[in-house]
């Protein structure tokens, strides 16, 4: 059960990641609070954040699988949450405007970052 | 009409040419590969199986650059004889590698 | 040669992956199924659907091999797993001294203890094997072919990253209901977002075939070595008495399944015991405790007891000799996924599907980008045609492959002849009716040919196999289940496939110009725009 859950974990850290990532497009990031390409300061700021999720998901399969398998997973685990990231901004747009608004916390200070 | 002689040249020079550049990529390039390959490992220092897996490794990578340069050149002269040349120069290392 | 390095390698992309995109395919579609080749084989034996795995499987398989093999000099038995039902004996005779040959193998119901005697198949490993030698010809010349092949297939995948100009821009953009813009993103994106599997999987594939494609460096040496520094102990030869089975259920063996399964924190998987029934027997552990793949394939460490349960030696898995080798068993170990459990195993087949969605996108998309100037010269509806056969024929031939494992007799000889005739002759049909239906009545038949085929799978499954799908679903036969929805999933997606092309806009055939009149293809490219190889849309 408890190897489930580390999946699961893993998982979801890579697809918020890819979340943030995506919020680099224009087309993106428009359908968030953002509503157009963030500045390159919140830009650097969300890809930090993106790769620190990123980070702590890899050592979470290092954690489970050791070195050589844990790499092997979480690079499978990155593919599929990429193409999760893409389904759900094409099919399912309300659900990913809700989620990146809440990741991006934007309410406060989305007006003073958007690109002008 | 001579338009159309005039076209009919162009594309045949353009196949000649597309002709030329797949023979030196994977001929050539199988030789130029398999020659800086076995050269690299050579000179490391490698044999028996380390030899044979560090070639199979190398050999396709080399294989796929080779592959990619002969069609980047603007024209097929060129390509043709920066690539012998290249080939050239791997047999020399190969033969400096295993005359050490 | 096109002006510009982007130009060149869009050329390039196009034309090392079209001329063979027809094979790629079938390369890509059965190896992504070879991850899963002992599950399809499972299911291709409905004999072992009965099986069910139990606590006393163990008992079951030493009262079987002291009654029936009882002056052998080594047992073995394979433990149900996540990838098997069963349980497998084998054992080694004791005048066989140190041969390797394999001695007789059994199959037994783990719940039951009764010998199971399953049909013969081709299984999944023909669509193994299919995959890097294809079949009907010399084994030399289909790795050969394969070989070029997945070579002209990784100058694609590297001249398509260097060829795709906003790679990084459009890495999650997918749009649909686009046409050529469709067909161009989902290219894409099942290329880009799966690009270290593609470039993996295509690199280690070539690798391997390394011995056959790299004739000048292959070295002569004892198939079957191991690639690490593993020591293996000879079974050694001598007469033995017929093992008391009382006193063989009596060993401690749980305590040892126990003791290896809290050491590596993996379930035992198979147990071998030398000098059965004597007081110097010899109780080997292993399972797929492996953690690192540079070893290579005796990467997994065993556990060895004596006849009181004592951990008397640990055979240690083996390292790698050097860099080079660890990095080639690295390679070795992804491309076969030996190493894998469940999840990996999925994840692996996930990117192997995307994969084959790259390869069959490609194609599908360079007939959509010329449907319009090039409609009617040769190579254009050479490639419409074949890609039909393909693509939809090769699903209608896997389904129909899957079909005929179940109708034709058990009991027929030869029959795994009969499966990959009838999966060939399948093929066949459909790449003839491909080429003479080449606009979508022939993808939308095909399709759905294979969307039904796939769909009535699990049916066919509970009407022909030994035990129906409910006692699948109540004993969690993962195995079998799993294989049904898998068809269903596959049904479903044809189906979606089929009915998208019955509304998309029909581009009649015409017939087929062998021979332009010079004027006419003077006038075809007097109109082409500028830039034909996608330039403008990538």
């Amino acid at each position: 059960m408890s190897i489930i859950l580390d999946v699961v974990f893993a998982f979801v850290l890579t697809y918020l990641s890819f979340l943030l990532l995506s919020l680099g497009n224009k087309k993106h990031a428009g359908i968030t609070r953002l509503t157009s390409t963030p500045s390159p300061l919140l830009l650097i700021v969300l890809h930090s954040l993106a790769y620190f999720l990123m980070a702590i998901s890899l050592m979470n399969c290092i954690d489970v699988w050791k070195t050589e398998i844990g790499v092997v997973v979480w690079i499978g685990l990155l593919q599929l949450a990429s193409v999760m990231v893409s389904a759900t901004f094409t099919y399912l747009p309300t659900l990913y405007t809700v989620v990146c608004n809440y990741l991006l916390l934007v309410a406060f200070w989305g007006p003073r970052l958007r690109e002008k | 009409m001579k338009s159309q002689t005039v076209n009919r040249v162009a594309i045949n020079r353009e196949r000649l040419d597309v002709a030329l550049r797949t023979l030196i990529a994977v001929a050539l390039g199988y030789a130029f590969s398999a020659w800086l390959s076995s050269a690299i490992a050579n000179f490391i220092g490698a044999d028996g199986r380390e030899h044979e897996v560090l070639v199979r490794m190398l050999f396709f990578c080399v294989y796929c650059t080779f592959i990619l340069f002969t069609f980047i050149f603007d024209t097929t002269k060129k390509a043709s004889i920066i690539m012998t040349a290249l080939s050239a120069l791997a047999l020399c290392l190969y033969s400096i590698s295993t005359g050490l | 040669m096109k002006g510009n390095v982007r130009k060149s390698m869009t050329w390039l992309h196009t034309w090392s992956s079209i001329l063979v995109g027809w094979l790629l395919f079938a390369i890509f579609f059965t190896g992504t199924l070879s991850f899963f080749r002992t599950e399809i084989t499972y299911w291709m034996q409905p004999e072992q659907h009965a099986a069910v795995p139990s606590e006393k499987a163990l008992e079951h398989g030493l009262r079987y091999l002291a009654i029936n093999a009882p002056n052998a000099s080594e047992w073995q038995l394979s433990l149900p797993d996540a990838r098997s039902n069963t349980l497998d004996l084998s054992w080694r005779d004791a005048n066989a001294g140190n041969e390797r040959r394999r001695g007789p193998r059994v199959m037994l119901n783990p719940s039951t203890g009764e010998e199971i005697k399953v049909r013969e198949t081709a299984g999944g490993n023909f669509l193994y094997r299919f995959h890097f030698e294809l079949y009907g010809i010399d084994r030399t010349i289909g790795r050969w072919i394969v070989g070029v092949v997945s070579m002209m297939m990784f100058v694609a995948i590297i001249s398509g990253v260097i060829m795709h100009r906003k790679i990084f821009a459009d890495f999650f953009m997918f749009r649909p209901k686009k046409k050529l813009l469709s067909w161009i993103d989902g290219h894409a994106i099942s290329a880009v977002l799966a690009l270290p599997f593609h470039i993996m999987i295509t690199f280690s594939g070539l690798i391997l075939l390394g011995a056959t494609l790299l004739p000048f460096n292959s070295e002569e040496r004892v198939r079957h070595r191991p690639q690490g520094t593993e020591v293996r102990q000879n079974a050694q030869q001598q007469n033995l008495a017929s093992p008391d089975i009382n006193a063989l259920l009596a060993l401690p063996i749980s305590s040892m399944i126990a003791h290896a399964e809290r050491t590596w924190q993996v379930p035992v998987e198979s147990l071998s015991i030398t000098h059965p029934g004597k007081a110097n027997a010899q109780f080997t552990l292993s399972g797929n405790n492996r953690t690192q793949l540079s070893a290579g394939r005796g990467g997994s460490s065993a556990l060895v007891f004596n006849a009181q349960g004592e951990v008397i030696n640990e055979r240690p898995a083996s390292v790698a000799a050097n860099a080079s080798q660890a990095t080639y068993n690295y390679l070795d170990m992804l491309h076969q996924a030996r190493f894998a459990d469940t999840l990996t195993r999925w994840l692996l087949f996930f990117a192997g599907i995307l994969g084959t969605i790259m390869v069959g996108t490609g194609s599908v998309l360079w007939v959509v980008k010329r449907a319009k100037q090039q409609l009617g010269e040769f190579g254009f509806e050479l490639v419409r045609g074949s890609n039909i056969g393909s693509i939809a024929g090769l699903m209608c031939a896997t389904g129909g492959y899957f079909w005929v494992n179940r109708l034709i007799p058990a009991d027929l000889t030869s029959r795994s002849l009969w499966e990959i005739k009838v999966f060939f002759a399948i093929w066949l049909v459909c790449v003839v009716a491909g080429f003479i239906w080449r606009d979508k009545k022939g993808w939308v038949v095909q399709l759905g040919f294979a969307a039904v085929l796939f769909a009535l799978v699990p049916l066919l499954d509970h009407l022909t196999s030994a035990t129906g799908l409910d006692f699948a679903v109540a004993n969690g036969d993962s195995l079998r289940v799993g294989f049904d929805l898998m068809c269903i999933t596959l049904a479903a997606v044809l189906g979606y496939a089929a009915y998208h092309v019955t509304k998309a806009k029909a581009v009649k055939a015409k017939r087929v110009n062998s021979a332009l009149s010079p004027k006419r293809k003077d006038t075809a490219r007097q109109n082409k725009p500028q830039g034909d190889n996608s330039e403008a849309l990538i």
